[in-house]
Order: C-alpha cells, then structure tokens, then sequence
C-alpha cells in the first residue's frame, strides 16, 4: 500500500534559491525507507514535505487518508523550565486519559527497552535517552508511517545498531512504514529495504545493492561508499565488538 | 494602616492587582517556556501607540490598546514564515517602534494630554470601578481558557512541528493565545504600566520553576506568587510612600531570588 507518493515535486526558498527539484518517490507500508545525502542536500525539507509542514512550490504530494504519523524529530528543544516526568509526556502525547493509556505507556516503554525512564524527569535524560523517548511518543500514535530525522544523533555505536535493530524490529510487528533520514551510511544501508540518494534531487534510488553499484552514489560519498559495502556484509553479527566503536561518526 | 484599607481607592487597587496577578501567572509560565520573554515587552511597548492613538481617535483606550496589542502579536507571529530578519529583530522593531511612534502622534496633537509616566509605571490608584469588572472577567476568562485548551497548548509549547503532524491545529491555538496575551496587556496596562507588566509575568513564573513538579502546578504556584508580590508590594508602597508599579515588580523580584537561594538548601 502507497503512503505517500510524490509526483513533479518542487521546493524553492522563500529567496528563490531551490531546494529540492522534479522529485518522484513513493513510500509504502511495511518498508524501511531511507534518504541519505550531503549537508545542504534538502533531506530535511523532503520529510517536512512528507509531514506536510511545509507546502511545495509545484508537483503532487499525495498522502493515504486519514495517515497516522509518528514523528521522531531530529532534537527535542524542550525547555528545561517545563517540568515534566516522562510519563507525563507520554500522556500528554495521547488524547486518551484512562488506565488503557496507563498500560498503553507501560506496554510501548518495554518494547522500546525505556522502562526504567519513566519516572524520570524529561529535562535530566541524556540525548540517547531522550531519542528513545521520542520513539516511544512516536509509536504512542499507533503509526501507519514512522518518520525518523537522524534518530541517531548523539548515540553510540552499538545504541546505532540497538536502534537500528529495534525499528526494523517494531516495522515487523506493527507493520508500519518506516522514512529515515541518516548520515551514518553503512548501518543504514543495512536496515534499509528502499534507499534514496539525495542533492537536491533523487541521485538515485532502489534497494541498498543498486544503490552502491549507482556511480552518482560513488560521486556523492566516495572513498565512504566503499566502506559502506563492507559494512553491509559484515552487518549480520550479533555480538559486541568494541572495535568498531570508530566507525560510523563520520559525516557524510 | 486599617485606616488605608478602607479607603475605596485602596479597595480597587488591591482587587485589580490581585485579579491581574492570575492571567499573569498563568501567561507568564508560556513566556517562560517558549522563551517569549520579550514578546510581552514588545506588546507592552507597542500599546503605548494605542493609548495615545486611540485619544487621538476618540476609541476607548483599553479597546485601541488591544487592537494594537493584537496587531502587534500578528506581525510577529506571522514573521517566522515570511520574513529573513530574526524574531529578536522584529520584537525591537515593535516594541521600540511603537514607542517611538506613540511619542510622536503625541507631539503632533497638543490636545491630547497624558503623562507618558503614566502609560510606563501604570497608575494602580486611579483604577475605577469599570477597570475592576474588566480585570476580574479576564482573571475567570483565562484560566477557564486554558484549563479547555490545555493538553493541545502544552503540545504546542512543547514541539510544534510534531503538534502540527499530529493534526493539531497549530495556527488557531497560537492565534487564541496571542489574543489573550493582547487582552491582558490591554487590561493590565493601567495598572502595573507598560514597561513592568513584563516583568510581573516573568519573574512569579520564574520564582514557580522552582518549585513546581508539574506544569499545572507551575501555572497555579506561578498565579499565587504573583497575588501575593501585588498585595505585599502595594501595601509595601502605601506605607513607605513608593510608586505601586515598582514597588510590586522589586517583591517579586525579591521573591525570584529567595526561590533561587531556597532551591540551593
């Protein structure tokens, strides 16, 4: 089933200077898409698109009716002055207000691995913590479409891979789609079922081998695009070495 | 003492401040949250155009005042989608710009006499019977307001992007509460002045931060803090013959620094 589907799309600055240009990409239930591209590429401005937050200049942007999204933002400008506990967050994140959401919380805090956060205050979480909660919020809505704007951010390596790992894992069970923007290209790659190569317009786009072999993909990343393939093998592990805590911070 | 409290000037006064200190504590905690400090200051500023122009119109004052008030809450609201200059920017075009024009349109019409003092440092003693039912309508009116639209604006002030993907209706909420912080600096500006109604929404929700451990309590430690800075500060003020505004904005600064010192222990 298609969620989202763009047809000619085009976003230009308020300035004039574009942004994105003749964009054509389709986002289906139970796939992990992921956008990947250089700073300045518009990846944000194209899940803005997606969200509807902002309206393109030209083209066609169809969404499936009456979509529910959960959106993971890229950081959490939450005021440290707003006391709020976790919990507390999360029941504000629902119009629910009964003992279902009580152990709707409870329930969604355990898949995700953040039960012991719960009682803690939003403020004092670190940035892995407060990305985790995030998700939690997230998938509090029940979601057709799962948005995440570079959900790693501030984790470590091994919290990438658990991330990694947990959305491919809750796109299984709830059977939602899944659109990541992401700079750590290997791990990704990895989890993807559909990647879009990003500058502005789609570079290229399809499953994470097609992409690899595209040349525009080899122009964009270069030497790091080959680090990427050997990742993409070497991905299947599944225990913990502290070695390859090096890898993945650079940014694309 | 007792002698000045059955004055009915005194009466007036103690009523309007305590009725203002609620949407005050109430407004001041979003102010705080969202980092709009200086949206209040720029408000207050820029209703000093609309007590001259609206003497110079023939409109009823704390009307004029909150036309402009809400004007001024438009442009910057609408500022963010269509404009480069940051919003610090634009508050100082507001607040400095209204000022300044409001001192000019007083120049050019002679006729129209007020003492700019006045609008500045608000005149708490000359509050009349009209300005009471005005104050005690806002003080039931915001809380009932906010009580309603409570969850939808604590989301808002939390994330607005994910409000708005969550079908939220971002632009109408921001709408409602810009209006009330318009009525309210519309009504309170008689009474504490322009240049301190910031300060008195400020400094009780900053005190509240303290203390609060939830945002409901926030608001409502917040409201209470406020009414007893006014009632202390206007006694305070009376007895040692201080201006009132002042006097109420220095207790709650003196307040804001005890939770300081009071959160260390």
């Amino acid at each position: 089933m298609d969620l989202i589907k763009f047809t000619d799309v085009s976003y230009k600055m308020t300035s004039g200077a574009p942004i994105l240009n003749d964009i054509n990409l389709t986002i289906s239930k139970g796939k992990i898409t992921t956008i990947i591209g250089p700073n300045g590429a518009g990846k944000t401005t194209l899940l803005k698109l997606m969200l509807g937050l902002v309206k393109p200049v030209s083209g066609k942007i169809q969404r499936l009716a009456k979509m529910r999204v959960g959106y993971v933002p890229q950081k959490m400008k939450l005021n440290p002055l707003l006391p709020v506990t976790v919990e507390r967050f999360l029941q504000l994140a629902s119009p629910m207000n009964n003992k279902i959401l009580t152990k709707k919380i409870d329930r969604v805090l355990h898949e995700v691995g953040a039960c012991h956060l719960k009682q803690r205050w939003m403020r004092e979480l670190s940035g892995g913590e407060t990305q985790r909660i995030l998700l939690v919020r997230a998938l509090m809505q029940d979601p057709d479409l799962l948005v995440l704007d570079e959900p790693t951010q501030g984790v470590d390596i091994m919290g990438q891979t658990d991330l990694y790992q947990l959305i491919a894992r809750l796109r299984d069970q709830i059977g939602c789609g899944v659109v990541l923007v992401s700079h750590d290209l290997h791990l990704v790659m990895a989890a993807s079922d559909n990647v879009i190569c990003l500058n502005q317009h789609v570079c290229c786009s399809g499953t994470p081998s097609d992409v690899q072999n595209h040349p525009s993909y080899a122009q964009l990343f270069g030497t790091r695009a080959e680090a990427a393939t050997f990742a993409i093998y070497t991905h299947h592990h599944t225990h913990r070495h502290d070695g390859s805590c090096t890898e993945g911070h650079e940014d694309a | 003492m007792l002698e000045l409290l059955k004055q009915e000037f005194v009466q007036r006064a103690l009523i309007a401040g305590v009725g203002l200190a609620i949407p005050l504590g109430v407004l001041g905690c979003f102010m705080l949250w969202r980092r709009m400090s200086f949206f209040s200051d720029a408000m207050g500023h820029a209703a000093i155009l609309g007590v001259i122009g609206g003497l110079i119109l023939h409109i009823h004052p704390q009307l004029a005042v909150g036309g402009i008030a809400l004007l001024a809450a438009l442009i910057l609201s609408r500022h963010r989608h269509s404009s480069r200059l940051p919003l610090d920017t634009w508050l100082g075009a507001v607040s400095y710009g209204g000022l300044a024009l409001g001192l000019c349109l007083m120049a050019l019409n002679p006729s129209v006499r007020v003492s700019p003092e006045a609008i500045l440092f608000g005149e708490i003693l000359s509050v009349t019977w009209t300005d009471v039912v005005w104050v005690l309508a806002v003080a039931i009116f915001t809380p009932l307001l906010f009580w309603k639209i409570w969850r939808v604006v604590i989301l808002i002030t939390m994330d607005e992007d994910w409000a708005a993907t969550n079908n939220i209706p971002v632009y109408s909420i921001q709408m409602i509460f810009l209006t009330t912080i318009a009525l309210v600096t519309a009504v309170g500006l008689k009474i504490t002045g322009a240049l301190l109604l910031p300060a008195l929404m400020v400094f009780p929700a900053a005190t509240s931060s303290y203390f609060a451990r939830s945002p409901e309590k926030m608001v409502i430690i917040s409201s209470l803090i406020a009414m007893v800075a006014f009632v202390i500060g206007a006694l305070t003020s009376f007895w040692f013959d201080l201006p009132t505004g002042p006097a109420i904005v220095v207790i709650s600064l003196v307040f804001m620094v005890i939770g300081s010192i009071g959160k260390k222990f």
